[in-house]
């Protein structure tokens, strides 16, 4: 009870406090006297507090070659990742690398996007994709979301477009051409073949005196670049993918005059039987090293063929189309890569900075210094330290009226395995040409 | 006051079945029965899975119809069955050297026949690719070297080599487990009965064939069980090594699992793919269980 007092005292002190009168205003009465014409100046200090920027990782995925520069500039992975950094501090760009096979590439993005797995923002984009991952929506259309396309080539945009929707930022674009040694060719007075006869021709005739060089070299492991030598030589013979109809046509009379060429190369000896073996990078190693007369290749080795500390053959090459016979077509095979965003990214938004910094100038310039061409963003091949990065990038003007696509279809990984499969059993001597092109045919006839 | 839990034996039982049952529900009855789901739609990726049309058996029907899955099953067996055999006797020839041997040597014989077994199989078929490597192989140099041939082969290319070359490299891994598998069975065997054989004036061979091979017959077919089954659903090494080639000499049943599902993204047929692939080689496991359970004493 004695612990409650106080409390009850301050309580009535209180309340008698507020019953109590109160005090009583006293009036005045005073005249103001007030200028009519007054400048108030009001400074108001407004203090606001911004929210950091929340601190996010985006993942790139892409192969072991975004970490590699050809050129005198950093690897591609670098400059993304500074050109990022210098932007957007608070985002920080990882890479998954891909596998080096493009059909593993293709079949890890396969598994991670149709899981609708986040891990992935930004991936790297192969040219015979497109279809299909624009009709499985495996891409986010960018068409609205990158300001930067302005500045690319229509052509380049194109290529990793499905349906309308820009699906991919161009960061390297390819095409195939034969590459020869122009010392052999001047010593034997050969001109630069324009008919496969006159590359078989020039090949036996060199190789008869140096034993120990290859004739003509090229990927024919059973892997993608087996695919584009087979279109080069399909439409060198005159044939085609597709019939009007739609109906496959590799089996027609010129698509198997192709194949048989390509078995007989081997088995004449113009080509050594261990390009059954090899992928892209043992064939230009052969070449490179000075041990073959001509290459099947993509253009982009133009950045360092001549190159003496990586290069044995230096200034002593030459690029040309890839022959045909008469009633065919030279035809060089495109490729390429763009990134894609992944639709089930965890943060679009970060996803789509990040790919707006490698659609600029400044990300593409170090794209064309490290890997050389060909890139799409206009203007760069006037740039000098891009010029002089690529001295050799005139060489591909030979080649580039003669771009062919690989066959087009949303089923393309199918198709292309097929293609793999029928074409290396008939250089590998497992199937006759004719046999193993229509069994080719009625399997890709048979797809959806 | 504490009360203490008692439980009967099969309430133990469970208690200890549970976790285990758990895990193989969530991680293989359930794919299965996902997969023997998917087997009858015709789903891929652009499918729209809750609306994705009913093919009942048809899926079964085109792996029927497909000639790749026919020669690819051919191959199976017979990679399978060669390769099963060499491991088999390459492993009991290992498991018995550890027993040879004095026991100091023992454990370091056992170390190194352990080693490929640890190695993971796409490592190894890197680790062969470049062996087998024309170019820079070191197989080839060796049999140039050796005046054996005039130029490297084309282990991984020439059809007459590929599928020698892969199930080599298989069996170079595998017969470590069956070693290890075999060493448990011979480590059962009672000296005193050898001893006696010895005494009796049994040779090496019989006593290898009338005492050692009867008293481990139950491990043998155990060992065969799971490097049959494994065999079958060979992968990894094959794909890494020929990716199926030359052509599609190589090509195994669980490739055609793959590639549909993941390369191509036809989860309807992939998934019929992978379940006759299961129902074969369960049809092979009951079949040796069979044989197997007349050797097997269980605790009554």
């Amino acid at each position: 009870m004695a612990k409650r007092v106080p409390i009850i005292l301050i309580t009535l002190t209180l309340i008698l406090a507020a019953c109590g009168p109160a005090p009583t205003p006293e009036i005045m009465e005073r005249t103001v006297e007030v200028p009519v014409e007054q400048t108030v100046e009001v400074t108001t200090v407004v203090e606001q507090t911004v929210a950091p920027e929340e601190e996010t990782d985006v993942t790139l995925a892409y192969g072991r070659f975004i970490n590699v520069s050809f050129g005198p500039g950093p690897a591609p992975f670098e400059a993304i990742k500074n050109a990022v950094e210098e932007q957007y501090p608070n985002i920080d760009v990882q890479l998954n690398m891909t596998p080096d096979s493009s059909s593993a590439w293709h079949d890890s993005l396969a598994v991670w996007i149709s899981a609708e797995d986040p891990t992935v923002d930004i991936y790297g984009m192969d040219t015979p994709w497109v279809k299909e991952f624009g009709s499985a929506e495996w891409a986010v259309p960018l068409n609205d979301k990158i300001p930067e396309f302005d500045n690319y080539a229509q052509s380049g945009l194109d290529v990793f477009s499905h349906e309308g929707n820009r699906l991919g930022v161009p960061v390297w674009g390819s095409i195939s051409g034969l590459f020869y040694r122009a010392d052999l060719l001047d010593e034997y007075g050969f001109e630069p073949p324009k008919t496969f006869d006159d590359l078989v021709e020039a090949a036996e005739t060199i190789t008869a005196d140096n034993p120990e060089l290859s004739g003509f070299v090229w990927p024919g492991g059973k892997e993608e670049s087996l695919v584009m030598v087979w279109a080069s030589m399909l439409y060198g013979f005159g044939g085609r993918y597709f019939e009007d109809d739609g109906d496959c046509a590799f089996n027609s009379t010129e698509g198997i005059a192709a194949v048989t060429f390509m078995k007989d190369l081997i088995d004449s000896g113009v080509s050594p039987r261990e390009v059954t073996a090899w992928d892209s990078e043992a064939a230009r190693t052969r070449f490179a090293e000075g041990n073959a007369v001509f290459l099947w290749h993509n253009v982009d080795i133009v950045t360092w063929l001549d190159d003496e500390e990586r290069s044995g053959i230096a200034g002593q090459w030459g690029l040309i189309p890839t022959p045909a016979q008469p009633g065919g077509r030279h035809s060089g095979v495109t490729g390429g890569f763009a990134f894609a965003i992944n639709p089930y990214t965890d943060d679009m938004d970060a996803a789509v900075k990040v790919m707006r910094v490698i659609a600029s100038e400044e990300v593409q310039k170090a794209f064309a210094i490290a890997w050389g061409p060909v890139q799409y963003y206009q203007g760069l091949y006037n740039d000098p330290e891009v010029l002089e990065a690529n001295p050799n990038a005139d060489a591909m003007n030979a080649v580039l009226d003669t771009a062919l696509n690989r066959p087009p279809s949303e089923d393309y990984a199918q198709v292309s395995t097929i293609i793999q499969e029928e074409i290396h059993s008939v250089i590998t001597g497992i199937k006759p040409v004719e046999t193993a092109l229509n069994d080719a045919c009625s399997r890709v006839d048979a797809l959806d | 006051m504490r009360q203490r839990l008692r439980l009967r034996e099969p309430a133990v039982a469970v208690l200890f079945i549970v976790p285990a049952f758990i895990g193989l529900a969530v991680f293989f009855y359930y794919p299965i029965g996902q997969t023997m789901i998917f087997s009858l739609f015709d789903l891929d990726h652009t499918s729209d899975w809750l609306n994705a049309p009913f093919v009942g058996l048809g899926n079964y029907l085109d792996v029927m119809k497909s000639r790749q899955f026919w020669l690819s099953l051919r191959f199976t067996f017979l990679f399978s069955a060669v390769s099963v055999f060499l491991q088999f006797w390459i492993g009991l020839g290992m498991a018995m050297a550890t027993f040879a041997v004095v026991p100091r040597l023992r454990g370091v014989l056992r170390a190194i026949i352990i080693i490929p077994w640890a190695i993971p199989q796409i490592v190894q078929a890197a680790m062969w690719k470049w062996l087998y490597n024309t170019d820079v192989g070191l197989i080839g140099d060796l049999l140039v070297r050796a005046g054996l041939v005039g130029r490297p082969p084309l282990f991984l290319a020439d059809p007459r080599l590929a599928m020698g070359a892969v199930i080599f490299a298989y069996v170079w891994k595998t017969a470590s487990v069956t070693s290890i598998f075999l060493m448990g069975g011979l480590a059962m065997v009672p000296d005193h009965l050898i001893d006696a054989a010895k005494v009796d004036g049994a040779r090496t061979w019989m006593r290898f064939w009338r005492i050692t091979v009867p008293l481990i017959m139950p491990t043998i077919l155990v060992t065969l069980l799971f490097r049959t089954r494994d065999a079958l659903r060979a992968f990894d090494i094959i794909y890494g090594l020929t990716g199926g080639g030359p052509g599609t000499q190589t090509d195994v049943l669980s490739s055609f699992a793959y590639k549909f599902y993941f390369g191509y993204v036809e989860y309807g047929l992939g998934s019929a793919y992978a379940l006759i692939t299961f129902v074969l080689i369960l049809a092979l496991s009951l079949f040796y269980l069979k044989r197997i359970q007349p050797h097997l004493q269980f605790r009554s």
